[in-house]
Protein backbone atom coordinates (compact mmCIF):
# COMPACT_ATOMS: atom_id res chain seq x y z
CA UNK A 1 0.00 0.00 0.00
CA UNK A 2 1.32 3.43 -0.88
CA UNK A 3 1.11 6.47 1.37
CA UNK A 4 -0.72 8.55 -1.23
CA UNK A 5 -3.76 8.29 -3.46
CA UNK A 6 -3.41 9.30 -7.10
CA UNK A 7 -6.84 10.91 -7.33
CA UNK A 8 -6.30 13.01 -4.22
CA UNK A 9 -2.83 13.96 -5.44
CA UNK A 10 -4.39 15.17 -8.68
CA UNK A 11 -6.91 17.18 -6.69
CA UNK A 12 -4.21 18.75 -4.53
CA UNK A 13 -2.17 19.55 -7.65
CA UNK A 14 -4.86 22.02 -8.72
CA UNK A 15 -3.99 25.35 -7.10
CA UNK A 16 -6.67 27.13 -5.11
CA UNK A 17 -8.10 30.41 -6.39
CA UNK A 18 -6.26 32.89 -4.19
CA UNK A 19 -6.36 36.67 -4.38
CA UNK A 20 -3.40 39.07 -4.60
CA UNK A 21 -1.12 36.66 -6.43
CA UNK A 22 0.39 39.55 -8.38
CA UNK A 23 1.34 41.58 -5.32
CA UNK A 24 2.80 38.54 -3.55
CA UNK A 25 4.81 37.72 -6.66
CA UNK A 26 6.08 41.29 -6.93
CA UNK A 27 7.06 41.25 -3.26
CA UNK A 28 9.08 38.07 -3.72
CA UNK A 29 10.77 39.32 -6.90
CA UNK A 30 11.68 42.63 -5.27
CA UNK A 31 13.15 40.86 -2.28
CA UNK A 32 15.17 38.55 -4.52
CA UNK A 33 16.45 41.53 -6.52
CA UNK A 34 17.41 43.33 -3.31
CA UNK A 35 19.28 40.29 -2.04
CA UNK A 36 21.08 39.88 -5.35
CA UNK A 37 22.29 43.46 -5.21
CA UNK A 38 23.35 43.09 -1.60
CA UNK A 39 25.26 39.92 -2.47
CA UNK A 40 27.04 41.69 -5.33
CA UNK A 41 27.97 44.53 -2.99
CA UNK A 42 29.29 42.15 -0.35
CA UNK A 43 31.29 40.23 -2.97
CA UNK A 44 32.85 43.48 -4.16
CA UNK A 45 33.66 44.44 -0.59
CA UNK A 46 35.18 41.02 0.03
CA UNK A 47 37.31 41.32 -3.10
CA UNK A 48 38.47 44.75 -2.01
CA UNK A 49 39.18 43.50 1.50
CA UNK A 50 41.22 40.68 0.02
CA UNK A 51 43.23 43.00 -2.24
CA UNK A 52 43.72 45.69 0.39
CA UNK A 53 46.60 44.10 2.38
CA UNK A 54 48.58 43.64 -0.81
CA UNK A 55 47.90 47.22 -1.84
CA UNK A 56 48.89 48.55 1.58
CA UNK A 57 52.07 46.53 1.58
CA UNK A 58 52.99 47.77 -1.86
CA UNK A 59 52.34 51.41 -0.99
CA UNK A 60 54.22 51.12 2.32
CA UNK A 61 57.20 49.52 0.62
CA UNK A 62 57.13 51.81 -2.44
CA UNK A 63 59.98 54.06 -1.26
CA UNK A 64 62.18 50.94 -1.33
CA UNK A 65 60.64 49.12 -4.27
CA UNK A 66 60.71 52.01 -6.78
CA UNK A 67 64.45 52.89 -6.50
CA UNK A 68 65.35 49.20 -6.52
CA UNK A 69 63.40 48.55 -9.70
CA UNK A 70 64.73 51.70 -11.34
CA UNK A 71 68.27 50.71 -10.47
CA UNK A 72 67.68 47.19 -11.78
CA UNK A 73 66.31 48.61 -15.03
CA UNK A 74 69.33 50.87 -15.41
CA UNK A 75 71.83 48.08 -14.80
CA UNK A 76 70.00 45.79 -17.25
CA UNK A 77 70.03 48.52 -19.87
CA UNK A 78 73.77 48.91 -19.43
CA UNK A 79 74.40 45.18 -19.55
CA UNK A 80 72.31 44.49 -22.65
CA UNK A 81 73.06 47.70 -24.44
CA UNK A 82 69.36 48.08 -25.17
CA UNK A 83 66.95 50.64 -23.87
CA UNK A 84 64.63 49.48 -21.21
CA UNK A 85 62.51 52.40 -20.23
CA UNK A 86 61.50 51.94 -16.65
CA UNK A 87 61.39 54.93 -14.44
CA UNK A 88 59.00 54.44 -11.64
CA UNK A 89 57.85 57.48 -9.71
CA UNK A 90 59.55 57.68 -6.39
CA UNK A 91 57.99 58.91 -3.21
CA UNK A 92 59.46 59.60 0.17
CA UNK A 93 58.71 57.28 3.12
CA UNK A 94 56.69 60.10 4.71
CA UNK A 95 54.36 60.33 1.71
CA UNK A 96 54.06 56.55 1.58
CA UNK A 97 52.99 56.63 5.19
CA UNK A 98 50.33 59.24 4.41
CA UNK A 99 49.08 57.15 1.51
CA UNK A 100 48.83 54.09 3.74
CA UNK A 101 46.77 56.00 6.30
CA UNK A 102 44.48 57.37 3.60
CA UNK A 103 43.93 53.88 2.23
CA UNK A 104 43.23 52.48 5.70
CA UNK A 105 40.73 55.27 6.40
CA UNK A 106 39.00 54.79 3.04
CA UNK A 107 38.73 51.04 3.54
CA UNK A 108 37.32 51.50 7.06
CA UNK A 109 34.77 53.95 5.70
CA UNK A 110 33.78 51.59 2.88
CA UNK A 111 33.50 48.66 5.30
CA UNK A 112 31.34 50.74 7.64
CA UNK A 113 29.01 51.79 4.83
CA UNK A 114 28.71 48.19 3.59
CA UNK A 115 27.98 46.94 7.12
CA UNK A 116 25.32 49.60 7.63
CA UNK A 117 23.66 48.82 4.31
CA UNK A 118 23.78 45.14 5.12
CA UNK A 119 22.13 45.76 8.50
CA UNK A 120 19.48 48.00 6.95
CA UNK A 121 18.52 45.40 4.38
CA UNK A 122 17.97 42.65 6.97
CA UNK B 1 19.93 34.32 -29.40
CA UNK B 2 18.03 35.01 -26.20
CA UNK B 3 15.78 32.50 -24.52
CA UNK B 4 12.10 33.33 -24.23
CA UNK B 5 11.72 32.79 -20.50
CA UNK B 6 7.93 32.56 -20.49
CA UNK B 7 8.00 29.77 -23.08
CA UNK B 8 11.10 27.98 -21.76
CA UNK B 9 10.93 24.65 -19.98
CA UNK B 10 11.74 24.26 -16.32
CA UNK B 11 15.14 22.65 -16.85
CA UNK B 12 16.67 25.50 -18.93
CA UNK B 13 15.21 28.01 -16.48
CA UNK B 14 16.69 26.10 -13.56
CA UNK B 15 20.08 26.02 -15.31
CA UNK B 16 19.96 29.78 -15.85
CA UNK B 17 18.86 30.35 -12.26
CA UNK B 18 21.78 28.24 -11.03
CA UNK B 19 24.09 30.55 -13.01
CA UNK B 20 22.61 33.52 -11.16
CA UNK B 21 19.89 34.71 -13.53
CA UNK B 22 17.32 36.56 -11.45
CA UNK B 23 14.93 36.73 -14.41
CA UNK B 24 14.94 32.96 -14.89
CA UNK B 25 14.37 32.42 -11.19
CA UNK B 26 11.57 35.00 -11.31
CA UNK B 27 9.86 33.03 -14.04
CA UNK B 28 10.15 29.86 -11.95
CA UNK B 29 8.65 31.74 -9.00
CA UNK B 30 5.78 33.00 -11.15
CA UNK B 31 4.93 29.44 -12.20
CA UNK B 32 5.29 27.83 -8.76
CA UNK B 33 3.72 30.53 -6.59
CA UNK B 34 0.07 29.40 -6.86
CA UNK B 35 1.00 25.84 -5.88
CA UNK B 36 3.07 26.96 -2.89
CA UNK B 37 0.45 29.40 -1.62
CA UNK B 38 -2.28 26.81 -2.06
CA UNK B 39 -0.32 24.21 -0.14
CA UNK B 40 0.31 26.56 2.77
CA UNK B 41 -3.33 27.61 2.92
CA UNK B 42 -4.44 24.00 2.77
CA UNK B 43 -2.06 23.16 5.58
CA UNK B 44 -4.02 25.65 7.67
CA UNK B 45 -1.92 28.82 7.44
CA UNK B 46 -3.78 32.12 7.67
CA UNK B 47 -3.60 34.19 4.43
CA UNK B 48 -0.97 36.68 5.62
CA UNK B 49 1.17 33.98 7.20
CA UNK B 50 0.85 31.80 4.10
CA UNK B 51 2.14 34.63 1.92
CA UNK B 52 5.01 35.34 4.33
CA UNK B 53 5.95 31.68 4.44
CA UNK B 54 5.72 31.46 0.64
CA UNK B 55 8.15 34.37 0.39
CA UNK B 56 10.51 32.75 2.88
CA UNK B 57 10.33 29.49 0.96
CA UNK B 58 11.19 31.13 -2.35
CA UNK B 59 14.07 33.04 -0.78
CA UNK B 60 15.38 29.79 0.70
CA UNK B 61 15.00 28.22 -2.75
CA UNK B 62 16.88 31.16 -4.28
CA UNK B 63 19.76 30.65 -1.84
CA UNK B 64 19.86 26.93 -2.53
CA UNK B 65 18.93 26.84 -6.20
CA UNK B 66 22.33 25.28 -6.98
CA UNK B 67 21.17 22.14 -5.15
CA UNK B 68 17.94 21.84 -7.17
CA UNK B 69 18.08 18.88 -9.50
CA UNK B 70 15.25 18.92 -11.98
CA UNK B 71 14.26 15.32 -11.22
CA UNK B 72 10.96 16.57 -9.83
CA UNK B 73 9.18 19.84 -10.50
CA UNK B 74 10.43 23.16 -9.18
CA UNK B 75 7.02 23.77 -7.60
CA UNK B 76 7.22 20.43 -5.81
CA UNK B 77 10.69 21.25 -4.51
CA UNK B 78 9.63 24.65 -3.19
CA UNK B 79 6.43 23.16 -1.76
CA UNK B 80 8.51 20.83 0.38
CA UNK B 81 10.70 23.72 1.52
CA UNK B 82 7.57 25.76 2.35
CA UNK B 83 6.01 22.83 4.20
CA UNK B 84 9.13 22.36 6.32
CA UNK B 85 9.31 26.09 7.09
CA UNK B 86 5.64 26.15 8.07
CA UNK B 87 6.00 23.06 10.28
CA UNK B 88 8.99 24.65 12.00
CA UNK B 89 7.01 27.83 12.49
CA UNK B 90 3.98 26.04 13.91
CA UNK B 91 6.07 23.87 16.22
CA UNK B 92 7.81 26.98 17.49
CA UNK B 93 4.53 28.74 18.10
CA UNK B 94 3.31 27.39 21.41
CA UNK B 95 -0.09 28.96 21.00
CA UNK B 96 -1.08 26.59 18.23
CA UNK B 97 -1.31 23.20 19.83
CA UNK B 98 -2.22 21.50 16.59
CA UNK B 99 -0.43 18.28 17.42
CA UNK B 100 -2.55 17.63 20.48
CA UNK B 101 -5.89 18.34 18.81
CA UNK B 102 -7.87 15.20 18.19
CA UNK B 103 -9.70 14.34 15.00
CA UNK B 104 -13.05 14.72 16.74
CA UNK B 105 -12.71 18.48 17.25
CA UNK B 106 -14.25 19.29 13.94
CA UNK B 107 -14.89 22.93 13.10
CA UNK B 108 -18.30 23.57 11.62
CA UNK B 109 -18.44 24.44 7.94
CA UNK B 110 -19.88 27.84 7.27
CA UNK B 111 -23.14 27.77 5.34
CA UNK B 112 -24.29 30.58 3.14
CA UNK B 113 -27.98 31.28 3.71
CA UNK B 114 -28.74 27.59 3.80
CA UNK B 115 -28.14 27.31 0.09
CA UNK B 116 -26.44 24.10 -0.90
CA UNK B 117 -22.99 24.99 -2.17
CA UNK B 118 -20.34 23.18 -4.03
CA UNK B 119 -17.85 21.79 -1.57
CA UNK B 120 -14.44 21.84 -3.15
CA UNK B 121 -11.19 20.57 -1.79
CA UNK B 122 -10.43 23.69 0.21
CA UNK B 123 -13.81 23.67 1.90
CA UNK B 124 -13.61 19.95 2.51
CA UNK B 125 -10.25 20.41 4.22
CA UNK B 126 -11.90 22.72 6.73
CA UNK B 127 -13.77 19.72 8.10
CA UNK B 128 -10.52 18.12 9.23
CA UNK B 129 -8.81 18.72 12.54
CA UNK B 130 -5.61 20.78 12.27
CA UNK B 131 -3.46 17.68 12.71
CA UNK B 132 -5.37 15.69 10.11
CA UNK B 133 -5.41 18.62 7.72
CA UNK B 134 -1.68 19.08 8.02
CA UNK B 135 -0.90 15.38 7.60
CA UNK B 136 -3.31 14.88 4.69
CA UNK B 137 -2.10 18.00 2.86
CA UNK B 138 1.56 17.15 3.32
CA UNK B 139 1.00 13.56 2.29
CA UNK B 140 -1.17 14.12 -0.77
CA UNK B 141 -0.22 17.69 -1.61
CA UNK B 142 3.54 17.79 -1.01
CA UNK B 143 4.49 14.16 -1.48
CA UNK B 144 5.77 13.44 2.03
CA UNK B 145 5.78 9.79 3.11
CA UNK B 146 4.39 8.81 6.50
CA UNK B 147 7.91 8.28 7.82
CA UNK B 148 9.06 11.70 6.60
CA UNK B 149 6.01 13.29 8.19
CA UNK B 150 6.69 11.59 11.50
CA UNK B 151 10.22 13.01 11.50
CA UNK B 152 9.21 16.50 10.33
CA UNK B 153 6.25 16.83 12.70
CA UNK B 154 7.92 15.10 15.63
CA UNK B 155 4.95 12.75 15.92
CA UNK B 156 4.90 8.99 16.41
CA UNK B 157 4.52 7.16 13.10
CA UNK B 158 1.28 5.57 14.27
CA UNK B 159 -0.26 8.99 14.98
CA UNK B 160 0.72 10.23 11.55
CA UNK B 161 -0.79 7.18 9.89
CA UNK B 162 -4.04 7.51 11.81
CA UNK B 163 -4.23 11.25 11.02
CA UNK B 164 -3.73 10.55 7.33
CA UNK B 165 -6.15 7.63 7.28
CA UNK B 166 -8.89 9.39 9.22
CA UNK B 167 -8.34 12.69 7.43
CA UNK B 168 -8.41 11.07 3.98
CA UNK B 169 -11.61 9.23 4.87
CA UNK B 170 -13.30 12.44 6.04
CA UNK B 171 -12.04 14.28 2.99
CA UNK B 172 -13.45 11.64 0.66
CA UNK B 173 -16.79 11.73 2.49
CA UNK B 174 -16.92 15.50 2.27
CA UNK B 175 -15.98 15.54 -1.40
CA UNK B 176 -18.52 12.82 -2.17
CA UNK B 177 -21.30 14.62 -0.30
CA UNK B 178 -20.31 17.85 -2.06
CA UNK B 179 -20.66 16.14 -5.44
CA UNK B 180 -24.03 14.61 -4.57
CA UNK B 181 -25.30 17.99 -3.30
CA UNK B 182 -24.16 19.56 -6.54
CA UNK B 183 -25.99 16.92 -8.60
CA UNK B 184 -29.17 17.40 -6.53
CA UNK B 185 -28.86 21.16 -6.86
CA UNK B 186 -28.50 20.91 -10.65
Amino acid sequence: MTDRDADLEALFAQPAQLPDTKSVLQGILLEIDRRQRRRALLLTMAALAGALPLLLLTVAAWPVIAPALNSFAASTTAALGRDIILTLPQISPAYAQYAVWILVAASLLATGIAALRSLQSR
Amino acid sequence: MTLDLTAAGEEPLAQLARRGSGDAFGELVRRALPAVRSLLRRMGAQPALADDMAQDAFLAAFRNVATFRAEGSFAGWVCRIAARLYIRRVRRDRRQEWVELSGEDLPQLATRDGVAQRIDLDQALEALSPGERLCVTLCHGAGFTHEELAVELGMPLGTVKSHVLRGTKKLRQRLASGCSEEIQHD
